[in-house]
């Protein structure tokens, strides 16, 4: 199982999460984009093993973006982390069916907690 | 004004209920036997039979089957003067509606056929509405098919809770959504409750939310899902995960509505509507003491069933049309060619995994293939291609067919008795013949995992090795993943 990591500002909190979805995973099960139009390409390819995407949304510009690969994401199991709890970012947020919605505050150990149980299912 | 029918040879009987339905206004025709009542259901629709099970040409309830399966089918209540559990659990099975003994009452018979009548009046409105039900991915014509999708248009027309059942892969939150998609709640969040992925620890803080403080690390108050889902959808996806305190917990919520979150002394409202799904059997769950029976009351309040893609195996082409064109069209490729000997393929393979194994073998194909011009049975995976060959091979190597008695080949002198063979050689042949065809499904089924092909069978380890080493069945090109 591959797990794809997406979030368009680099920060030191991102690379924490990625060296521990590295050491659940395996190192070369995860995949890290930066840019949407990465993200978008690397979903209009087969999936090849790929079946979990953790979608860090830094605004609503991005939870727009998202909605706009919607009918893709549906073959994906998503971790979505909220930039804020404003109920409209919340609705936006559902509107791609997520497995998990976490915010962005969160030191994302929440996050771990369930990609280990869907790693292990 | 409703049409019923009394299929009774008591032509007593016959009057007294007559007068009885004439008199709640609605028409009523009498006949005295199967053939009397077969003429009569074949010239006029009726929207209520009571059958007798005693008469004169044969059993009421072996009508039955005919009855429900002609257009618009009349709902049918039995009416017994031998009653028993047995008879009761067959007719009911049969798509009875209720089984009356006799002497009927005047209240039973008013009373079941007024619930009858609004039940009936309720699905007519639900069809209506269903007219336009919005569909993304559920292909098929099969015979299935129409009773599914107006399963899915009363729940998406309902308020009521909804379970919905189906094996692994077989599109249950395809159908969550569409349920979601055709209601009234359409416009507002669908939030979905992963059970499955949710650790024992985030189960309370994700649902019911938390206030700031609640917790080490609870540095800011968040809204739970359940909040999130106030005039929505909250779909708890693989229910059947969901530990019994935390059954508890959530049944509390389904009844009143309300909630605490934690760390938290007010009590918050969520209205909303809830959906369920699992591909456990939650009646032996409940059974076991692993589910709460009255949480699985409240759950199935109207209960879809999807059944396996080897249930409707004539949807399979469709299905594979439908989504390689989707496959196509998400990858960027021109569409392929298709050989014959592909299609047959696809369809007489089991699918284990359902539409979504479907699917993803579809991808997988096509990705392989992509610089040619058409797809052959040879760019399936390999473990399919196996299990083909072999499955055409089984006949071949046991000559064992329905009806025919192992080492009998039709046409030849055997068939006279000249050459029968001995009574223990034909047992074990017949023995041995189901033996390896149950082992081939259930390694099939269970793609390959000796333990649930253990759990499954009630095999031991040691006895379900020795049995597929003596068959010489592999695990069918199935990852061994144990």
């Amino acid at each position: 199982m591959i797990v794809l990591l997406y979030c368009r500002k680099i920060r030191p909190s991102l690379q924490s999460l990625q060296d521990r979805v590295e050491r659940l995973a395996g190192n070369d099960k995860v995949e890290v984009y930066n840019r949407f139009q990465s993200l978008f390409d690397r979903l209009h390819q087969p999936k090849n093993g790929l079946s979990i995407l953790v979608l860090i949304a830094e605004d609503t510009l991005d939870l727009s973006d998202f909605m706009s690969l919607a009918p893709i994401l549906g073959e994906f199991r998503i971790i979505l982390v909220l930039p804020d709890h404003d109920e409209k970012t919340i609705a936006m947020g559902h509107r791609i069916f997520p497995r998990f919605v976490t915010f962005r505050e969160s030191d994302f150990s929440d996050i771990i907690l369930v990609l280990e149980k869907m790693l292990n299912a | 004004m409703a049409n019923v029918l009394i299929i009774d040879d008591d032509r007593q009987t016959c009057t007294l209920m007559m007068q009885i339905i004439q008199r709640m206004n609605h028409a009523c025709l009498p006949a005295y036997s199967i053939e009397e009542g077969l003429e009569i259901i074949d010239s006029t629709e009726f929207d209520v039979v009571f059958l007798d099970v005693n008469l004169p040409d044969g059993k009421g309830t072996d009508l039955l089957p005919r009855i429900r399966g002609v257009h618009h089918p009349p709902e049918v209540i039995i009416i017994t003067g031998e009653g028993g559990p047995d008879g009761a659990e067959i007719a009911i099975q049969n798509g009875a509606w209720d089984y009356l003994q006799k002497p009927v009452s005047v209240k039973e018979i008013t009373l079941s056929l007024n619930r009858i009548l609004q039940y009936r009046d309720e699905l007519g409105k639900a069809e209506k509405k269903s007219v336009a039900l919005k569909l993304d991915g559920f292909v098929g014509t099969g015979p299935h098919m129409a009773p599914f999708l107006d399963s899915v248009a009363q729940a998406a027309n309902s308020e009521a809770n909804v379970l919905i059942l189906g094996e692994t892969g077989t599109g249950k939150e395809l159908c969550a959504k569409t349920i979601h998609a055709n209601s009234d709640r359409a416009d507002r969040n669908f939030v979905v409750v992963d059970c499955a992925s949710l650790h024992a620890t985030l189960v309370e803080s994700t649902l019911f939310g938390f206030e700031k403080g609640a917790f080490t690390g609870a540095d800011q108050a968040r809204e739970g899902l359940i909040k999130q889902a106030d005039k929505g959808i909250l779909f708890l996806d693989e229910v059947g995960e969901l530990s019994l305190e935390h059954q508890k917990s959530f049944l509390r919520v389904l009844q009143e509505k309300k909630f605490r979150a934690i760390g938290s002394k007010k009590e918050v409202r969520s209205d909303f509507r809830l959906l369920a799904a699992t591909n456990r059997d939650l009646d032996l769950m409940a059974d076991q003491g692993k589910f709460r029976k009255d949480l699985l009351f409240r759950l199935r309040a109207i209960t879809i069933q999807i059944p396996p893609l080897r249930h409707h195996p004539e949807d399979i082409k469709a299905l594979a049309v439908y989504y390689m064109n989707r496959i196509y069209t998400k990858l960027g490729m021109d569409m392929k060619g298709y050989s014959p000997e592909f299609l047959e393929a696809l369809c007489t393979y089991a699918w284990p995994g359902n539409v979504r194994e479907l699917i993803n073998t579809l991808e997988g194909v096509i990705s392989s293939a992509q610089f040619e011009a058409s797809l052959f049975p040879k760019h399936l995976p390999e473990y399919i291609r196996v299990h083909l060959a072999k499955k055409k091979a089984a006949p071949a190597q046991s000559s064992t067919r329905p009806g025919t008695m192992p080492g009998l080949i039709p046409g030849t002198p055997a068939e006279s008795g000249s050459t029968l063979p001995r009574y223990r050689e034909h047992r074990d042949a017949a023995i041995a013949a189901a033996d390896q065809k149950y082992l081939r499904e259930l390694m099939a089924c269970v793609r390959g995992s000796i333990k649930e092909a253990c759990r499954i069978s009630g095999l031991g380890r040691t006895r379900l090795y020795t049995l597929l080493k003596k068959y010489d069945i592999s695990r069918m090109g199935w990852p061994q993943d144990n």
